[in-house]
């Protein structure tokens, strides 16, 4: 019985070969005419169909050759009897036309009686072999045949043929065919020789009235049922050991069943039926329950997923929606134990999924045609289908299915609910119930339904669906258990996953492949957060990343983390991964915004740091800032509308005024709590925050917090900044004025820029801060820093720019001027108050009022000029001397009467003393030799050099310009 | 020779992203790198704060890319991500020079100018560095001078981040005409409206506005001795283009 596959090879090709033979021979015989002849061969050829040796796949290609020979021999019996049938008419007709002239003779003569008679006979002779005509006769004959196999092709091949013709009684023939076919028992021949019999019958079916249609359903579903009994015996054929084979040749074979259910799908779409037909009833009441009875009865594994799979697929929809809750609970859940369900659901679901897109696409479209009618449609496909109705068929099943094989891998869970999330998703997206069930089942039952914490990775999927799916991530707001169920994954990595999904989803990054497989970035607006709920609804997603610590020592990079970055003077180090995420937390800080209600938003703002971001203190210095920054812009809009709400009314509102002092308050304990944790690494950071601070909190009048605020520069000033060094090790040169110098002077730099920048403190006050910062600069231990600082504080006592509003007077300029309203007896002052009021106005065109003390300016150049000459270093001496020279110009220009020519030609002439006495020392040097040590000196010297020089040529051009520098010899 | 000059960008710390119309324009071509083939540098003033995507997206823009630390910039962790971004040793500076032809440019955030943003102080800073061309930052408003011969650039913010400095005041007139039309809108509410923690609508606007930064970047066409500015910003959605010549004398 074993036969090998080259045995096989060889039986094929001689089988091909016999039938190619006896094919033609056939057709020769035909060619004849020799009816009888040509049925011999073709017995002949038919005989090699039933060899048993062959594979499906070979025995296909016979079956193939076969088809095509008895085609022509169909096609030849149908020539011969259209031929002959014609001929019948043919002369039937001349037989009619001499009978009507004989008629007409007939009044003639009556003689020709007998005669008439005689043709009578003969006509009716000719009549009765058209009404039985040879076609019976040969389907009566091939069934003498000695052979089953070739018999019954033979009886197919005429009996259909004849089916064709006129006046044939088609299902007589039909019922007969289907009855003798079950003569061939063995699996693949009798497969083929039914597929063979579906085939010819495939246009020959009877549907015109109810009676044909019933009749040929009957046909396709006992020759459907017949042929899956044969399919499924096929797996029990043979040895054990070849079950495999036998599994993979009957899935080859599977489309031959399935053909039936193809053929009975494309009936019941042609038959219309009278009125009271319902092709859906119909469907519901016979065909579905025989056809799901059959499937469920073989018990084989391949043949219900396959069988199933093809129902869903070829019947319409609406078919599905009728039968759905039988196909599921009677149907599904009576399938092999071992048969995926998840697929088939998910076969079905998508099948309904595709469905409702077409409809609503359909509907859009007619929409737009037929604006008037588009209500209506609406709502016809609103009743068609329940979407509630649906979703609870399928979760009944679910839950049964549950009951019934608490055994089920989790795998299949996971897929079924993912189904159940789309179907939901789709047909009732603002439905959010439904959703929540599944979320809920999966979170109360997780424990039972999953297997270990490892495979978390499958429940994935099940939280990433919705929330790609949705077009709002508020949504989620809606799902109290998509949290819970968030919260089961014990695997913090996924967590992750999802939380960043969310994020992403968020800010409207949504990353896909392209048709060349790059990824595209998309960018959407994204989404704003206005309630305390819509913050706990987001942030409770962000935890994972706020908690998430990644600090790790430094020594763990040399354990093969290589992509990290070293923080806090190389003793720890964080992934790259974790700074994005953080930034990314930042950036959902930012989506907290209602420009309708700015102290609301503040109280959000203060809320998500209080129950979120102080969640790991480690972290806070990366998302604190952007808080921080935040709360403070919201402030200086609070602030500046509160100020132009005062000014217009003339009343002061205490309540505003409050809330604004209240906000910042609890913005300097969160700047505060930051200092607490990362002093030690971060002041400089947290100085320039206070500072920003303290600059709104001074434009908008706030003169007692924005005091203490500097206060708290001050602090952390002495406190962490004076003695720590900076945390970007590399050598600074001294020549270079912008290199930043060390971290205290670039502390007193930020601290001046800021107050110079300061309009609402009183005089006190004011020069109270700006002398302590100076005497800070004082005290820098290097000369360089020391001497910048100094001359860098001198701009705190000139101001240059008006910056508040017009109309607006700064308290620091009029101290006097307000008290000499309430006290008159200072009439010294006063006298001060208006000659300095007059020297301003001299100094300024136009009418404007700055802070300015001449004195204290020259004071602060004489300090760092003297701090310039006690460098060790001639040649930072000198470089320090240009700068203050030009620090002389620019007071100078601003009016300072006391930075005057004489002053600056003083500076001129110390420079040029310095300069020569360098060079003389460098010439000396240089024919002493060894001028290489020199050259970085040399260099600096050049640059100073160049330097002076370009000033001096600045000084030039003003004069011709401008009129400027008068009485400054160059 | 065009040269990018964009700046305080503070993503995340106070702003999303940049525009997508601006990184539309600028980044044609996002699949190729350099992913503008016309710009030959970009100069970045620096206040990314923590944003590496962004950082790529400078660093892929042109052959050459030149960060200097903006005052809210943490060097260690800026040095690092470039380094990581460029794949090379990467030391963010403080200030930078370059030399395109006849022009010498000089960039840096400006914060460390005492007092910032001065023109005095600024044209000092630019004798200092011996450049025609001072690229400076940290104010978040676009701006092009010459002054003393030399030509200042301040590209302002690329993303509108907002800031805690003055704001830029509006011209008196226009100030006075807003005012009269708010005092009639005024007179129409009833009082009961004016309660003590709302805001007026309109001051709101009109102080949100005031303090808005209009997003913007710069780019320098430089050639010879001559540098031609074209100044991008985003506004009402739309990106508007102005054109400013300078040349050295």
């Amino acid at each position: 019985m074993v036969v090998s596959i080259t045995e096989q090879k060889q039986i094929l090709q001689s089988c091909l070969s016999a039938i190619k033979h006896q094919s033609n021979l056939m057709k020769q015989c035909l060619n004849e005419n020799n009816i009888l002849q040509a049925l011999k061969h073709c017995s002949n050829f038919l005989n090699e169909l039933r060899t048993n040796q062959l594979t499906p796949k070979q025995y296909y290609e016979l079956y193939i050759a076969v088809f095509d020979s008895l085609e022509t021999l169909s096609n030849h019996l149908l020539n011969s009897h259209n031929l002959k049938q014609h001929k019948l008419e043919k002369r039937q007709a001349a037989l009619d036309s001499t009978s009507t002239s004989d008629k007409n003779a007939d009044d003639k003569s009556t003689t020709h009686k007998n005669v008439k008679n005689g043709d009578e006979i003969s006509k009716n002779a000719v009549g009765k072999s058209a009404t039985t005509p040879f076609l019976a006769d040969l389907y009566e004959l091939v069934q003498y045949s000695g052979n089953i196999v070739p018999r019954l092709y033979m009886m197919i091949v005429i009996g259909t043929t004849y089916m064709s013709t006129k006046g044939a009684p088609g299902k007589e023939i039909m019922k007969d065919m289907i009855e003798m076919c079950r003569g061939v028992q063995h699996p693949i021949r009798g497969l083929f020789l039914r597929y063979y019999l579906s085939q010819r019958t495939k246009h020959l079916l009877p549907f015109s009235n109810a009676n044909d249609f019933n009749d040929t359903v009957e046909f396709l579903i006992s020759n459907f049922i017949e042929m899956n009994k044969l399919w499924v015996r096929l797996q029990h054929q043979g040895h054990s050991s070849e079950r495999e084979l036998r599994y993979r040749e009957r899935k080859e074979l599977k489309i031959l069943v399935g053909s039936n259910l193809v053929r009975l799908s494309q009936v019941i779409d042609d038959y219309n039926g009278d009125e009271t037909y319902s092709s859906i009833k119909y469907y519901q009441d016979k065909v579905f329950p025989t056809i799901t009875e059959q499937i469920i009865q073989c018990r084989d594994h391949l043949a219900q997923s396959y069988l199933i799979d093809v129902l869903i697929q070829i019947f319409p929809d609406d078919f599905h929606f009728a039968t759905l809750d039988s196909l599921l609970s009677d149907v599904f859940l009576n399938l092999h134990p071992l048969l995926k369900k998840s697929e088939l659901v998910a076969t079905l679901i998508e099948r309904f999924i595709t469905y409702h897109k077409f409809e609503s696409d359909m509907s859009t479209s007619e929409i737009k045609e037929l604006s008037l009618e588009s209500d209506e449609k609406q709502k016809k496909i609103k009743t068609t289908i329940d979407s509630t109705q649906l979703f609870n068929s399928f979760w009944k099943f679910y839950l049964k299915l549950y009951e019934l094989d608490p055994q089920l891998p989790s795998e299949e869970h996971s897929e079924l609910l993912q189904s159940f999330i789309r179907l939901s998703l789709t047909y009732d997206p603002n439905n959010y119930q439904n959703l929540d069930v599944v979320y809920k089942f999966a979170t109360e039952k997780e424990g039972q339904i999953k297997a270990n914490a490892e495979n978390d990775d499958i429940w994935l999927q099940l939280l990433i669906v919705p929330i790609r799916h949705f077009d709002s991530i508020k949504t989620l707001f809606k799902l109290p258990f998509f949290h819970e169920f968030y919260l089961k994954l014990s695997n913090k990595q996924h967590q992750k996953q999802i939380s960043l999904e969310i994020i992403n989803k968020l800010l409207g990054i949504t990353t896909y492949g392209d048709e060349d497989g790059n990824t595209v970035q998309e960018i959407h607006e994204p989404e704003t957060f206005t309630t305390t709920e819509e913050v706990d609804g987001i942030f409770k997603y962000l935890l994972v990343l706020i908690k998430d610590s990644d600090k790790q020592n430094s020594t763990s990079k040399n354990l093969g983390v290589t992509k990290s970055i070293t923080i806090n003077k190389g003793e720890n180090v964080i992934s790259h991964e974790f700074l994005s995420n953080q930034e990314k937390i930042c950036k959902v800080i930012h989506l907290i915004e209602n420009p309708s209600d700015p102290f609301k938003n503040l109280s959000n703002l203060m809320y998500a740091r209080k129950k979120y971001l102080n969640k790991n203190f480690d972290n806070i210095i990366y998302t604190y800032p952007t808080l921080i920054s935040r709360i403070l812009y919201k402030l200086k809009i609070v602030g500046y509308a509160n100020l132009r709400q005062q000014k217009k009314k003339k009343n002061t509102e205490a309540s505003q005024d409050l809330m604004i002092t209240s906000n910042f308050k609890n913005l300097s304990i969160i700047i505060d709590e930051l200092y607490q944790y990362h002093a030690e690494f971060n002041s400089e950071l947290i100085l320039k925050i206070y500072l920003n601070a303290a600059s709104v909190a001074d434009q908008l009048k706030q003169e007692s917090i924005c005091y203490e605020l500097y206060t708290q520069c001050f602090i952390v000033y002495e406190e962490n900044l004076i003695l720590g060094s900076s945390s970007y090790q590399q050598h600074i040169n001294p020549h270079d004025s912008l290199a930043g110098g060390s971290l205290q002077y670039q502390s007193i730099i930020h601290v001046a820029n800021k107050l110079v920048s300061a309009r609402y403190f009183n005089k006190e006050n004011y020069e109270n801060l700006i002398t302590k910062l100076t005497l800070y600069g004082s005290k820098l231990l290097k000369k360089q820093d020391q001497c910048r600082a100094v001359y860098s504080c001198s701009h705190l006592w000139w101001w240059c720019e008006l910056l508040i509003e017009h109309g607006e007077k700064s308290p620091t300029v009029q101290p006097e001027a307000a008290k000499e309203k309430s006290a008159k007896e200072n009439i010294q002052k006063d006298e001060d108050q208006s000659s300095r009021d007059r020297e301003e106005a001299d100094d300024e065109e136009d009418e404007i009022e700055l802070y300015r003390d001449a004195k204290r300016v020259l004071e602060c150049l004489q300090k760092s000029l003297r701090v310039a000459d006690s460098c060790m270093d001639p040649y930072l001496s000198l470089k320090l001397f240009v700068e203050i020279l030009n620090q002389c110009l620019i007071f100078n220009i601003y009016g300072n009467a006391l930075a005057d020519s004489r002053y600056i030609n003083g500076l001129i002439d110390l420079i040029r003393t310095n300069i020569d006495n360098l060079r003389d020392d460098d010439n000396n040097a240089k024919t002493d030799a060894a001028d290489e040590e020199d050259d970085k000196e040399a260099r600096l010297f050049k640059q100073s050099v160049g330097y002076f020089e370009r000033t001096l040529s600045y000084i030039r051009d003003q004069q011709e310009v401008e009129n400027r520098f008068e009485g400054i010899v160059v | 020779m065009l040269t990018l000059a964009i700046g305080d960008l503070y993503i995340p710390e106070r702003a999303l992203d940049l525009p997508a119309k601006f990184r539309k324009l600028l980044c044609p071509n996002p699949q190729s790198i350099p992913t503008n083939s016309k710009i030959s540098e970009v100069i970045c003033l620096g206040n990314i704060t923590n944003s590496v995507d962004t950082l790529k997206f400078l660093h892929d823009l042109s052959p050459s890319l030149h960060l200097v630390k903006g005052e809210f910039d943490d060097l260690p962790i800026l040095s690092q991500q470039l380094s990581s971004v460029s794949k090379k040793d990467e030391n963010v500076g403080i200030y930078g020079v370059i030399t395109h032809d006849n022009l010498r440019i000089g960039f840096t955030n400006g914060y460390q100018v005492v007092p910032k943003n001065d023109p005095l102080a600024l044209s000092t800073l630019a004798r200092e560095l011996d450049v025609d061309v001072l690229i400076w930052g940290g104010t978040h408003k676009v701006e092009a001078y010459t002054l003393d011969g030399k030509f200042f650039v301040n590209p302002g913010s690329g993303t509108g981040a907002f800031s805690f400095d003055w704001p830029e005041w509006y011209e008196e007139e226009e100030n006075a005409k807003e005012e009269e039309i708010k005092e009639n809108e005024d007179e129409a509410k009833p009082e009961k409206l004016q309660k003590a923690n709302v805001i007026d609508e309109h001051i709101l606007s009109e102080v949100t506005e005031l303090n808005a930064i209009v997003p913007s970047f710069c780019l320098l066409d430089t050639f010879g001795s001559t540098c031609t500015l074209y100044i991008y910003t985003h506004l009402n959605g739309e990106v508007k283009v102005d054109k400013v010549s300078y040349t050295k004398e």
